[in-house]
């Protein structure tokens, strides 16, 4: 497979970041809302690589306020469908609707934003 | 109809056109002779590479630097199998999730039809468009294909091509099947195996063709095809081939033979050879290219290769041609149900 | 070169198996959409389908076969149409197997309806299952060339959505140069998991009945079937019933992206021009267009902006897949026996479920049935992923 990423992989390479999630929701004042959101920023950008098979692209080249859709990466249609899949396997969060996923899917920002919003059980 | 320019990826060390006449041919062994892949870099963008399976990948990089060169009217592809690595991620994916969220490009890229449309994407060629996916006659149909569109005037220049890859699940269900040798066999042996089943190749092989004979490299003179023959029907199939073009057996000067090593559907070549065409030269190719769908797309590469004047490589000659390879007749078949005849001529004869 | 006429028509869909039974629920205006029973996937709680309604088993029985092993949902569907098109065209053995009797056909997902065997032959099996040789594309043309003693020309086609449409232009052109002086063209799809999970993932389903070119329309309901059309030089057949001519046909590319339309129509529009040269006809000749109609967002709006800038006055325009569904690699074929008993019958069936017009546009196609009307002319569309854009002009002779 191109893109292993089932939940089982996911565990295994990501386990503390997982199972912090499991575990549960995050709450304001145990963990600094930094660190939180700039590991799962990091996190993001190596499903998009791995998601979209971005060859030549390192997560250091993903800013957190750039655009995907826009000129830097060249993404689509057919990618913003395969980051809805990122969405839902990798954090359990359905997009349904296009309106709204355009929003969510902005960028790196934008969808850690999203689930840090909205903590799902993975 | 003429080969104007022709660019090929397979088993052998064919990108350049050269290595396998200069280098000698690469003796493989075993049943899945992989394609020897050139570096992309140049030919195809990093942002298309992304999404592209291995067909997609070998067409694109056998055909886009003849794009480049040459303006077309249109692109016709032939493959039977496509994208079907990404054909079968897609299947397991819907196993795997159960009928969950499954992630689309596999399902776009797996269809064989991807492979002309991101060529026509890539060139920017708004013009026609097909794909044939006929299993082992695909090329002669995208021949048919491209001719048809020269004799009504709606075309000068076409791309016609093949690709396929393989697959390890379709590898599996041809070995299943009984396709597929099982024991080791070294290219250099194949033809004296005594097993059934053939040895699997892959790779693109591209061709630029067009309605005059200037500056082409070798004329595809006719071509024809025909399900499930008898005897009978083959040698009926091929007079009427020679018929319309106004020649005669003795007219063929080599016979290029779709032998694949597989006992049980080879020995029809000899014998369709010794019935009609005792004199002329017999070659091989399947022996360095391997067997596939579109195998008859490599031995067109090949002839076009010895009809501009190169050597064919040794162990492709079984019987050398008592006269110089000016007209050669491609007879193909694929698990012994589909027939193919090209019939091809050098330029200046 | 005389004309390419047509002789003999054969389809099954889920308005029905057999030409007849299709007519009659065209000219009523009821659809075959609704809830699957046949296709295994859960998606039949969520979605409607255009399934036709036998099932497999029902199906061998009636293709009338003693040995039906090893044949897929798909080819069953193929022989049932394809039996219908030579009986139709009074096709003997000899015409069948005939050096000059070509079969173009045409398939998407063919053998690979069977998802289960496909996944156990290519992973755990250990004896093959008894689909094994049906997977690949070509495989239900070589089984129909086995069947019938085809011995001409055999293609398959797989331009994805315009794939049939592409098979009867191709069968036409054989004919025009000479290389077959009949041809059985058409193609055919089943229901499977894996076009309907594809489908799902690309989020171009609808969650109710397709509303082809309405403002409000939600995406493509997915259907299946199979249609075949027997093509003659006209010189060959006198004294048969003809339904009408394939008159034009034109082919062009999108060059836009993998599975969307170009916002300017680029293969719309060059597939409509192509036709109407190769028919040697103006835009104003054409009196009516099945379109192609699916239904998405995409489709009906780039479609209906390649026929306002050809067209000025676009002609009556209908969507059957209002009736059947998006049948795919059998569309193309399905919708030209449609625009042939049009003509044939001089009457144009409704496009259902439209109540909006397209705000850009403010066209609506026709929503009634009507009869006795003249149709000199039909242009029939079909558009596929890979940017595949084709149409054909079918004429009255």
């Amino acid at each position: 497979m191109r893109w292993p990423c089932s939940t089982r992989s996911l565990r295994r390479t990501f386990p503390t970041f997982v199972s912090y999630f499991a575990a549960r929701p995050p709450q304001a004042g145990t963990k600094p809302k930094t660190m939180e959101e700039k590991a799962l920023k990091a996190e993001l950008k190596q499903h998009i690589i791995k998601y979209l098979n971005l060859l030549d692209i390192k997560p250091e080249d993903i800013k957190d306020d750039e655009p995907l859709f826009g000129e830097a990466l060249g993404l689509d249609s057919i990618d913003a469908l395969e980051l809805s899949v990122l969405m839902e396997r990798e954090y359990g969060i359905k997009i349904t609707d296009p309106a709204e996923g355009r929003k969510i899917l902005y960028d790196v920002n934008s969808m850690a934003a999203h689930i840090l919003a909205n903590p799902q059980v993975v | 109809m003429y080969i104007r320019d022709l660019r090929c990826i397979s088993p052998q060390r064919t990108f350049d056109g050269e290595g396998l006449f200069a280098e000698g041919p690469i003796v493989h062994s075993g049943s899945q002779y992989w394609a020897e892949e050139p570096s992309y870099a140049g030919v195809i963008p990093n942002g298309l590479l992304r999404r592209m399976g291995k067909s997609v990948r070998l067409a694109t990089g056998a055909a886009m630097p003849l794009l480049t060169e040459h303006a077309v009217d249109g692109i016709i592809i032939g493959s039977t199998d496509g994208g079907m690595e990404d054909c079968h991620r897609f299947l397991n994916q819907i196993i795997e999730y159960n009928e969950g969220t499954l992630t689309p490009t596999t399902f776009v890229q797996g269809s064989p039809s991807a492979v002309a449309g991101g060529l026509a994407l890539m060139a920017k060629n708004p013009g026609y468009n097909n794909t044939h996916a006929n299993k082992g006659i695909s090329f002669e149909n995208g021949l048919m294909d491209a001719w048809l569109l020269m004799r009504e005037g709606a075309a000068k220049r076409m791309m016609v091509g093949c690709v396929e890859e393989i697959s390890p699940a379709q590898f599996r269900i041809e070995t299943l099947a009984g396709f597929i040798k099982k024991d080791e066999v070294r290219a250099d042996g194949l033809y004296l195996s005594k097993t059934p089943g053939a040895v699997n190749g892959e790779g693109a092989a591209m061709f630029v063709v067009q309605d005059v004979p200037e500056d082409a490299v070798a004329e595809i003179v006719d071509f024809d095809v025909i399900s499930f023959p008898t005897m009978g029907d083959l040698l009926a199939k091929a007079t009427q081939l020679l018929k319309r073009n106004g020649l005669a057996y003795s007219d063929v000067d080599g016979v290029m033979m779709g032998l694949s090593g597989d006992a049980g559907s080879d020995p029809v070549y000899h014998s369709f050879a010794d019935a009609v065409l005792p004199g002329a030269g017999r070659l091989s190719f399947k022996n360095i290219f391997g067997e596939s769908p579109s195998a008859s797309a490599f031995a067109t590469w090949y002839v076009a290769q010895l009809l501009s004047g190169r050597e064919p490589v040794p162990m492709t000659v079984l019987r050398q041609a008592v006269k110089p390879l000016r007209t050669i007749l491609i007879h193909n078949h694929y698990q012994g149900k589909q027939h193919g005849f090209v019939l091809m001529r050098g330029m200046g004869n | 070169m005389g004309r390419v006429v047509v002789t003999g028509l054969g389809v099954v869909s889920a308005l029905g198996n057999g030409v007849a039974d299709n007519l009659h629920n065209l000219r009523a205006g009821r659809t075959g959409i609704g809830k699957a029973i046949h296709l295994d996937s859960s998606f039949t709680e969520r979605f409607l389908f255009g399934e036709v309604h036998l099932s497999n088993a029902e199906l061998r029985t009636a293709t009338g076969l003693r040995d039906t092993r090893g044949l897929t949902r798909t080819e069953l569907l193929a022989i049932s149409a394809f039996n219908e098109a030579v009986g139709d065209a009074a096709f003997t053995k000899e015409d069948l197997s005939d050096f000059d009797t070509a079969l173009v056909s045409a398939t998407t997902v063919g053998g690979m309806v069977e998802t289960e065997a496909i996944h156990g032959d290519a992973n755990t099996h250990t004896e093959p299952s008894e689909f094994v040789n049906c997977y690949r594309s070509g495989a239900h043309t070589l089984e129909l060339a086995r069947m019938f003693g085809i011995r001409g020309y055999t293609d398959t086609i797989n331009t994805a959505c315009s794939s049939s449409a592409n098979a009867i232009m191709l069968g036409a052109r054989l004919i025009r140069a000479g290389r077959a002086r009949r041809a059985i063209v058409g193609g055919v799809d089943s229901l499977s998991r894996y076009t309907v999970n594809g489908f799902n993932a690309l989020q171009i389903f609808s969650d109710e009945m397709i509303r082809p070119f309405d403002e409000h329309r939600k995406g493509l309901n997915l259907g299946e079937g199979a249609a075949y059309l027997v093509l003659e030089r006209e010189e060959d057949a006198e004294g048969k019933r003809t339904y009408g001519e394939v008159r034009g046909y034109g082919n062009a590319n999108d060059a836009y992206h993998p599975s969307s339309m170009s916002p300017d129509a680029v293969g719309v529009r060059g597939a409509i021009s192509g036709a109407l040269q190769t028919a040697g006809l103006a835009p104003s000749d054409i009196d009516h267009i099945n379109a192609h109609g699916t239904g998405t967002q995409n489709n009906d709006y780039t479609e209906l902006l390649g026929l306002s800038r050809i067209f000025g006055q676009v002609p009556p325009f209908v969507s059957t897949k209002s009736f059947t569904g998006h049948t795919l690699a059998a569309a193309g074929a399905m919708e030209a026996v449609f625009s042939l008993l049009s003509i044939a019958h001089g009457e144009i069936y409704p496009s259902l479920n439209f109540a909006t017009p397209i705000a850009d546009f403010g066209i609506a196609p026709q929503t009634v049935y009507r009869s006795g009307a003249e149709l000199r002319h039909v242009l029939s569309n079909s558009f596929g992923f890979g940017g595949n854009c084709s149409s054909l002009i079918f004429s009255k002779v």
